[in-house]
């Protein structure tokens, strides 16, 4: 059956979950790269930093003229590299924002500061996605773990707070060695409700020499050491499933809603969002897949795209969700608890709600007949010569001209070809 | 034409989609060009077939089955193969090319729960009594078909036609005939021929392993028979008809721009075609179905939307023109009030082909099916049966470069 090499790749039941509506052509986002060149280096980063990648503002309205030409979206990711490397980055804003999309920047945070921030606002940039975690080496804070990175990740949020009416995201590439520090990073995330609108834990992905494939890619063979997938950082492959299990450690009513397949397991999770809602004192509860399923095509209707962030003014109001009560179990249940603590305080009845959302995701995994189940309705997909591929194998388009492929080692057991192989895959999953 | 311009890309994808697909058996009474199905196995033992729909439902979640073949009417258990996909909660619907279909046959199939036949009916089959026909003459065969499944009732009833450049300039015809059917004939799918090229310029490879793609049913030398595109045939029925519109599509996985499925949305009643119904409307019909029933669709229950269909005017330019046409019928003879509104879907489809090396797909393609426990397209069925997975195209002299 399907169903074993599903359980084994994703142990999230999908079924209950809404299918996020993302596809090629009709998304929530896009993923644009002005520079691939970066102030700091991370474990595990999917792209080389290159100090001559800076694009010129010309190349960068290329790119997003592919992108749209391609696909709708709501939200455009502005990343790299570092792109608050950029010297024109708020021009790269102004070019997003003029074409009515939303401009997000997806940074480490380095030298950001109120002045700067303010100079982006003005520019019109919609929020920030704050990279931080404990495998970078970033000045001033190398050695630190996970549970003082929060006071970091604290410095970021109150910057957009203070700032007002900026979207304020984060991720965390999670390691096998940090796996454990989630629940810490999860209690954080709920402690700043009203200031963190959405937080993405990462499993980390490195293509593993242990790992039975030979690697190709445009016609020769890829040693994984001359690749950015090979590190001296332990290694094992964590799934969506473990990062729920730790998160719900320190969230124990934390509920997943929507999720998306994988393009060769449809039912696995490989990216999964759950949307909590409560006040900076109390915890209301998570909605469930029909909210999430009318706040998507809902907003499609109306506006003709598929909803990438919530403006941070409605993520404060809260109590809009309730109109969804009638459909979604979830919210009704967020109502039900909500009322019963006016009962109990009746301050709470003016206290502001706020929506919050926790991603997990579960990047490409390189399944046994070295198949490489992607995202299916990647919302980071990037332009390359003209074309969109995924963010996270972008480097290898660059660097090979082809996404590099993973063929079983010949001389198995039996003597069996790949082509074989594969059919025996096939077998084994019937 | 501009991507998705004021089209609406249907909703659906690979575990959210309104079809699904079984194949009963690869034997056929018939050996039409185009066809993509070696015989290999004939009839599949039943148990493994209803095993592979309750798969197929578990991926996808869809709404409809369609059982294909081969010929499924030469399959033995077909009447419990409809039931166990009605019993499921499903429709069935079947793919046939209609040379054994009985009256008493139809009706014992529409008992079973069956809720749509869908018949492959074009030109270019080599079906006795029929050789060398235009496209246009066989609407007389598809009337007759049209007749007897109008005459069961409560099952719907659609098409397949296989376009070649040859009989691309018989659409309008097509189209025609459709029109003055609309109350009869709920959908037909004019699908440009494709076949896997023979030209030298590629060889193919499944992982590390060159295939040979003349195994395969569908390939081909031939490579000015595969260049017909929706759009070339959306321009043909449009110098004829000015007033075929598309209202959604699917697009390419490998070129986004591209259009796989273009399918025109056509309002009418039994005196025949009134107008279009737009993009919105079928968005809000699709997001509605999804959120009350959990499932997209790809026919509703009854082809007969009814007067209540222009209760959308107001999100949907193209129904005010259509309601607009209906009242001024009216006007003109009142019995038209009296009679019911049909819905008819006309879907101009690409199928799988390459593109600059690539194999373009329908992306959120409503035909996946479960082989050996995986969902595959099931217009690639024999290269996972011959070749034990799908065929990569590699330009000559390189290595494999997508999986």
């Amino acid at each position: 059956m399907a169903e074993v090499l599903q359980r084994q790749y994703s142990a999230i039941d999908s079924s209950r979950l809404f299918r996020m509506p993302w596809t090629p052509a009709d998304n929530s986002l896009s993923w644009l790269e002005p520079t691939r060149k970066c102030n700091i280096t991370c474990d595990a980063c999917f792209a080389t930093n290159d100090s001559r990648s800076e694009k010129s503002l010309e190349a960068i309205e290329t790119d997003l003229e592919t992108i749209l030409r391609q696909r709708k979206c709501d939200g455009i990711l502005i990343a790299g590299g570092e792109p608050l490397t950029h010297p024109r980055i708020a021009d790269v804003v102004r070019l997003v924002r003029r074409r009515h999309l939303k401009p997000v920047l997806v940074t480490n945070g380095v030298g950001l500061d109120a002045a700067w921030l303010r100079e982006l606002k003005r520019a019109g940039v919609f929020g920030f996605s704050f990279h931080v975690d404990r495998h970078q080496a970033r000045p001033g804070w190398t050695g630190k773990n996970e549970l003082e990175l929060n006071a970091l990740r604290q410095h970021f949020a109150d910057l957009l707070y203070q700032e007002r009416g900026l979207t304020c995201a984060f991720t965390a590439t999670i390691f096998p060695d940090t796996l454990e520090d989630v629940p810490a990073i999860a209690a954080w995330v709920a402690r700043n409700v009203d200031r963190v609108q959405a937080f993405t834990f990462t499993c980390v992905r490195l293509f593993s020499p242990s790992e039975p494939f030979e690697y190709y890619a445009g016609g020769r063979r890829v040693d994984l050491a001359e690749t950015i997938y090979h590190t001296d950082v332990p290694y094992r492959r964590l799934t969506s499933a473990e990062l729920l299990a730790e998160v719900k450690r320190a969230l124990p009513d934390f509920e997943l809603c929507a999720f998306l397949g994988g393009t060769v397991l449809p039912r696995a999770v490989k990216w999964a969002v759950g949307v909590r809602v409560g006040t900076t004192r109390q915890a209301y509860g998570s909605v469930g897949p029909k909210a999430m399923e009318i706040i998507q095509n809902g907003h499609h209707f109306l506006r003709d795209r598929f909803l990438a962030f919530a403006p941070p003014d409605s993520a404060r109001r809260g109590r809009l969700l309730f109109f969804l009560s009638p459909w979604d179990r979830g919210v009704r249940r967020i109502l039900k608890r909500y009322l019963w603590s006016c009962v109990l305080q009746p301050l709470n009845l003016v206290r502001r709600i706020h929506v919050q959302n926790i991603i997990v995701e579960q990047p490409i995994d390189v399944l046994e007949t070295g198949e490489q189940d992607h995202c299916d309705g990647c919302p980071n997909k990037t332009p390359w010569r003209g074309r969109l591929v995924s963010a996270c194998v972008l480097e290898q388009y660059i660097r090979y001209e082809a996404p590099i492929i993973a063929v079983p080692r010949t001389g198995t057991p039996d003597g069996a070809s790949p082509g074989e192989a594969l059919g025996k895959a096939g077998r084994l999953r019937a | 034409m501009r991507r998705g311009a004021g089209l609406y890309r249907l909703p659906w994808s690979k575990t959210d989609n309104a079809g699904g697909w079984v194949e009963v058996t690869d034997q056929c009474d018939l050996h039409c060009p185009g066809c993509y199905r070696r015989t290999l196995e004939g009839h599949r033992p039943l148990e493994e077939v209803c095993e592979d729909i309750r798969a197929c439902q578990a991926a996808t979640g869809c709404d409809r089955i369609g059982i294909a073949g081969g010929e499924p009417l030469l399959y033995p258990h077909l009447t419990d193969v409809v039931a166990f996909i009605a019993r499921r909660g499903m429709k069935p619907m079947l793919l046939t090319n209609g040379e054994r279909l009985t009256p008493d046959m139809a009706r014992e199939l529409k008992k079973a729960g069956l809720r749509k036949f869908h018949f492959h009916v074009d030109g270019a089959m080599p079906r006795p009594g029929w050789e060398g026909r235009t496209e246009a003459e066989m609407n007389d065969l598809r009337q007759h078909f049209a007749d007897l499944v109008w005459e069961l009732g409560g099952v719907q009833c659609g098409y397949n036609i296989t376009v070649f450049p040859s009989s691309v300039d018989y659409l309008p015809d097509v189209v025609g005939w459709c029109r003055r059917n609309i109350a009869k004939v709920q959908h037909v799918s004019l699908v440009a021929f494709r076949s896997v090229p023979l030209t030298g310029e590629y060889e193919y490879r499944v992982g590390d392993r060159a295939v040979d793609p003349a195994a395969l049913q569908h390939s081909s030398p031939d490579l000015a028979k595969i260049r017909l595109t929706t759009e070339d045939m959306l321009r043909k029925i449009q110098e004829r008809m000015r007033d075929f519109r598309p209202a959604v599509y699917l697009p390419g996985t490998a070129v986004p721009e591209s259009h796989k499925f273009l399918v025109t949305l056509q309002v009418g009643t039994r005196d025949g075609f009134l107008g279009l119904s737009g993009a919105r409307t079928a968005e809000f019909v699709q997001v509605f179905h999804h959120l009350f029933t959990g499932r997209y669709f790809d026919f509703l229950a009854r082809p007969d939307a009814g007067r209540k269909l222009f209760l959308l005017v107001p999100l949907d330019r193209e129904l005010r023109r259509t309601l607009g046409r209906y009242l001024a019928a009216s006007l003109k003879n009142p019995r038209v009030l009296g009679q019911r509104v049909y819905v008819q879907s006309i879907s101009l489809q690409q199928p799988n082909e390459i593109v600059d090396g690539q194999v373009n797909l329908c992306d959120g393609c409503p035909n996946m099916m479960i082989h050996r426990g995986q969902l595959i397209p099931s217009c690639r069925l024999d290269e996972y049966r011959l070749f034990g997975g799908a065929a990569v195209p590699v330009r000559k002299g390189r290595r494999p470069e997508a999986g």
